[in-house]
């Protein structure tokens, strides 16, 4: 997709609500019309997917744990603190 | 190729959020009365969090040691007079972001490129170009890199200016809310919303330019 290339008018307007609506911020009539553009608008319809999946990306990586060398160090750091060894 | 409409994923990340929240508050109030599983368990995550601030919103991997155990410190503190806990997981991510940054702000000679996430500068929001936001000659631990999240998701975080990078680290990876996020950083609730979007754009542009 070409995201330099200039959008119609409709596809303007629909874009200012989209962050709202990745955010299910939109009440259901805004919703509804940003769905109907989409059903038309291949171009905006593949944003909404791309920015869908970056987020959803995102949502993955919050499952970043302690890498095991880290988790250790952490641990013991703990442990020091309360001066006797974890119980977990 | 249509979006597919799924309204329910806003709403079931903001119940999520919601679930962390209320975990984080119960977790503090059972280590606040003396439950020792507990108090573990919410020191670990003290960490785990300054872990993650360190590496992904700062990019500065070989600070994160430091930042855990400052977090450590001040989360056992904090924790034994606790007064409100469900404002404790804001002020664990404003904790962890001031230790950051005056870990930073202790560096000599420390390019200003850390900076840029605490204040509304404005630099590179409109280039199309990478913007350089993080030191390339600080030596970096491959190992915390290598075992950190998607890699190629840390290099577009890394591109972009600071206080987006903050916000779309706390907003999607994070998952606090869009009023927590106003909060620890001090935008307003609107600002935050549109260094949100702004972001996702720059970080979905960078993703798929790979
Ligand atoms: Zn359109």
């Amino acid at each position: 997709m070409n995201t330099s290339a200039p959008r119609p008018a409709a596809c303007q307007q629909m874009l200012a609500g989209i962050a709202h609506y990745l955010d299910g911020e939109l009440d259901a009539v805004a919703c509804a019309e940003v769905e109907r553009h989409c059903e038309t608008c291949v171009s905006c319809a593949a944003l909404i997917d791309s920015l869908r999946l970056t987020v959803g990306l995102c949502r993955q990586a919050a499952a970043l744990t302690l890498p095991d060398d880290v988790r250790v160090r952490a641990r013991a750091r703990v442990e020091r603190l309360l001066g006797t060894p974890l119980t977990e | 190729m249509p979006a597919v409409p799924e309204s329910a994923t806003a709403a079931a990340s903001a119940a999520a959020a919601a679930r962390t929240k209320a975990e984080y508050a119960s977790l503090v109030t059972a280590a606040a009365t003396g439950e020792r599983g507990a108090m573990e368990r919410l020191l670990m995550r003290a960490q785990e969090v300054a872990y993650r601030f360190s590496l992904l919103v700062c990019g500065h991997p070989e600070d994160a040691e430091d930042v855990m155990q400052d977090a450590l410190l001040k989360t056992y503190e904090h924790a034994s007079r606790i007064a409100d806990p469900s404002a404790f997981r804001t002020w664990l991510y404003t904790t962890v972001r001031n230790a950051c940054l005056m870990k930073r702000r202790r560096h000599v000679g420390e390019p200003a490129n850390f900076d840029s996430i605490e204040q509304g500068n404005d630099r590179g929001e409109s280039s199309e170009g990478p913007v350089q936001v993080v030191d390339r000659s600080t030596p970096v631990d491959e190992q915390m890199i290598q075992h950190s999240s998607d890699e190629r998701l840390r290099t577009a975080l890394q591109s972009l200016p600071g206080p987006h990078r903050m916000i779309v680290i706390l907003r999607d990876i994070e998952e606090l809310s869009t009023r927590e996020v106003a909060e620890i950083t001090g935008y307003s609730e609107a600002n935050v919303k549109t260094r949100l979007h702004r972001a996702r754009l720059m970080l979905r542009r960078r993703l798929e330019a790979r």
